[in-house]
């Protein structure tokens, strides 16, 4: 029996993560979702290691880059993704820069259909 | 407040950088591919077909649609773009790469710049990387302290 993948998903928006979850719980995936950045650590270093993390880039006024760089740090090579619709003082063209440079595989723009994530998700995961 | 680091020498370091990239675009003229279409290939090369939209593309690009549509044109005129059916809704129609958009990306000027870069020690392209990553980052918060 394949093991169950662990997917940390990082999402501000209650009902994106709401919906994220349930998109991705019609596969084989154990989801464990935090609401900000401090959550996010803690479950890093409690809950880790992850077979993926989906990270939202703005979690409200704070972004998601020190997830990833605590992820590179670690030396640990889980793989990331990172969604954005953007906010009000940076594109997503520059988002998806900052997500580059600081190590992410994929970066989605939202809103997504379930389709497009999952296709992103098992493409990350080698599925 | 007193700096250590002069401002003359910041200064000075912005107009490096600024020489850097304008020299990246040597053609200056309207038939050349400017920065916008350049920007529109890219996100054509690195995004699935669903999201090749013009909507999407300005979005992206933090733009109305109407600079897009008129970039987009012109890269179609050019032979760049072609536009298609999305197989994902019959309403609308996708942009594609042409085989001649895909030949003009190996051309992209921002790859002259990374060639420049490669030449750097490694480390000193990691630092360059983490410090334009900051710079784009504290220019957020600059823009959240003014709203």
């Amino acid at each position: 029996m394949t093991p169950r993948r662990k997917i940390l998903l990082v999402e501000d928006d209650p009902e994106i993560r709401e919906v994220i979850s349930i998109f991705l719980s019609s596969e084989p995936y154990e989801i464990v979702a935090s609401e900000n950045l401090s959550a996010a650590l803690q479950r890093l270093s409690t809950m880790g290691p992850f077979d993926l993390a989906i990270l939202d880039f703005w979690l409200g006024t704070e972004h998601s880059v020190s997830i990833l760089d605590t992820i590179r740090a670690k030396g640990d090579n889980t793989p990331v993704i990172v969604i954005s619709g953007g906010n009000d003082h940076m594109d997503l063209e520059a988002t998806a820069a900052i997500a580059d440079i600081s190590g992410a595989v994929v970066f989605l723009q939202k809103p997504f259909q379930k389709s497009t994530l999952l296709e992103a998700v098992s493409s990350v995961l080698e599925i | 407040m007193t700096h250590d680091v002069d401002e003359k020498q910041l200064i000075a370091s912005i107009v490096l950088l600024e020489r850097f990239v304008r020299d990246i675009y040597p053609a200056r003229h309207s038939s050349e591919i400017q920065p916008l279409q350049w920007s529109i290939l890219r996100y054509l090369d690195r995004m699935p077909d669903d999201r090749c939209e013009l909507r999407w593309i300005a979005q992206f690009l933090g733009l109305t649609r109407a600079p897009v549509t008129r970039a987009t044109a012109t890269l179609e005129g050019r032979g760049y773009v072609t536009h298609r059916a999305n197989g994902h809704d019959g309403r609308t129609k996708t942009i594609g790469l042409t085989p001649l958009g895909i030949k003009a990306l190996s051309n992209d000027p921002i790859l002259t710049a990374v060639k420049h870069i490669r030449k750097l020690p490694e480390a000193e392209q990691s630092q360059f990387m983490n410090t334009i990553r900051s710079i784009a980052l504290i220019s957020e918060s600059a823009s959240d302290d003014t709203a």
